[in-house]
């Protein structure tokens, strides 16, 4: 059985114990597209408590003799010894119950898709929020967000059959690759769909890729603010040239550099939280 | 030109992030660079003109750390 067979079914027998689980991780980043080895098994569940957790997983004959691996965050994380891989390393399951990535399961199962993998139907994060729930603190997070972010630019374009479709392919895109296929696909043109899409886009990145283009419009409501000298730098920009790009280089640095700062105080928070300070 | 970011000291200065050990690898010499200067990355692109920008090795570097363009991409 390869890990992809595995993983489909670790979510059946977990759905036949009736515990609800989406797939993260590894695996969701596989389904969406990537080509990489994973070997972890790394979910989200639905379950309300660590302890509810627990006895749904031992009452799952496969995880019999799962062995639970202590962690720090007890009520948000647990990890669970599977098997051994050829080369000797631990197999691992695990769950995410909450993080500051995560919005609340009965929102993220609403948004999951569901998909064929390893031979069977499985639930995995949708792309936003498996997009979301890698703004960490770690590189290899973001090297993947890169990457997914080029597929969910692909997806969008793919949908941008009306106005609406592509006010909404507009709204989102976030990558370079994503913008040169909107530029070539024509789509672009309409002065009216692309001040919608800017005044509809809440990322920064999807704001400094467009605003060349309508340099007054304004987007409603960013996550996240532009420094003002990039944003002087934008509206003065012609649209496409290396000085475009630089900046919007600049702005998803500075989107990156703020999501990473914010999980190494959800982290430190959550240290202190431990200590009871 | 911004001195706050000279093209000919860009090495330098990532140089010496790895020499006195506040960086592990080039790349991440590479990005803690960039994040000190975000604002004078920005800057350049309002003080420079679009080939000394496209030339300036900080934002060789910016670039190699960005998006990926269209001839390395996923297709």
């Amino acid at each position: 059985m390869n890990p992809d067979q595995k993983l489909a079914l670790l979510t059946q027998v977990i759905k036949d114990a009736g515990m609800k689980a989406l797939v993260m991780g590894g695996h969701a980043v596989r389904y969406y597209g990537i080509d990489r080895n994973t070997s972890d098994f790394d979910m989200v569940a639905g379950t309300s408590s660590p302890t509810e957790l627990r006895k749904k997983l031992a009452e799952i004959p496969m995880l019999a003799s799962a062995k639970e691996i202590p962690v720090w965050r007890t009520n948000d994380f647990a990890r669970f010894e599977i098997g051994t891989l050829p080369d000797g390393r631990q197999e691992l399951l695990e769950f995410w119950l909450q993080n500051h990535l995560l919005s609340d399961f009965a929102t993220l199962n609403s948004r999951a898709e569901v998909g064929n993998y390893g031979g069977s139907l499985v639930a995995f994060l949708s792309l936003d929020d498996l997009i979301r729930s890698k703004e960490t603190e770690r590189e290899s997070d973001w090297q993947d967000i890169s990457l997914l972010e080029e597929i969910r630019d692909a997806r969008l374009l793919a949908k941008a059959v009306d106005d609406d479709g592509v006010v909404r392919a507009l709204a989102n895109v976030r990558s370079r690759r994503g913008l040169e296929r909107l530029d070539t696909s024509g789509l672009l043109a309409d002065s009216n769909l692309i001040d919608q899409a800017i005044h509809q886009c809440t990322h920064p990145v999807t704001f400094a890729i467009l605003s060349p283009l309508a340099p007054v419009s304004e987007a409603k409501q960013l996550v996240a603010p532009i420094e003002p000298t990039a944003l002087v730098a934008l509206r003065r920009a012609p649209f496409r040239s290396s000085l475009h790009l630089g900046v919007v280089e600049v702005v998803r640095r500075g989107y990156k550099r703020q999501a990473m700062e914010e999980d190494r105080l959800d982290k430190e928070a959550k240290v202190r939280d431990l200590k009871g300070n | 030109m911004n001195t706050n970011l000279n093209s000919d000291s860009v090495h330098h200065e990532i140089d010496a992030l790895l020499l006195n050990g506040k960086a592990e690898t080039a790349f991440e010499a590479e990005s803690m660079f960039l994040d000190h200067h975000l604002i004078d990355l920005a800057r350049l692109a309002l003080e420079l003109d679009e080939e000394t920008f496209k030339q300036h090795e900080a934002v060789k570097i910016l670039y190699a750390h960005g998006s990926r363009p269209f001839e390395d991409s996923l297709e």
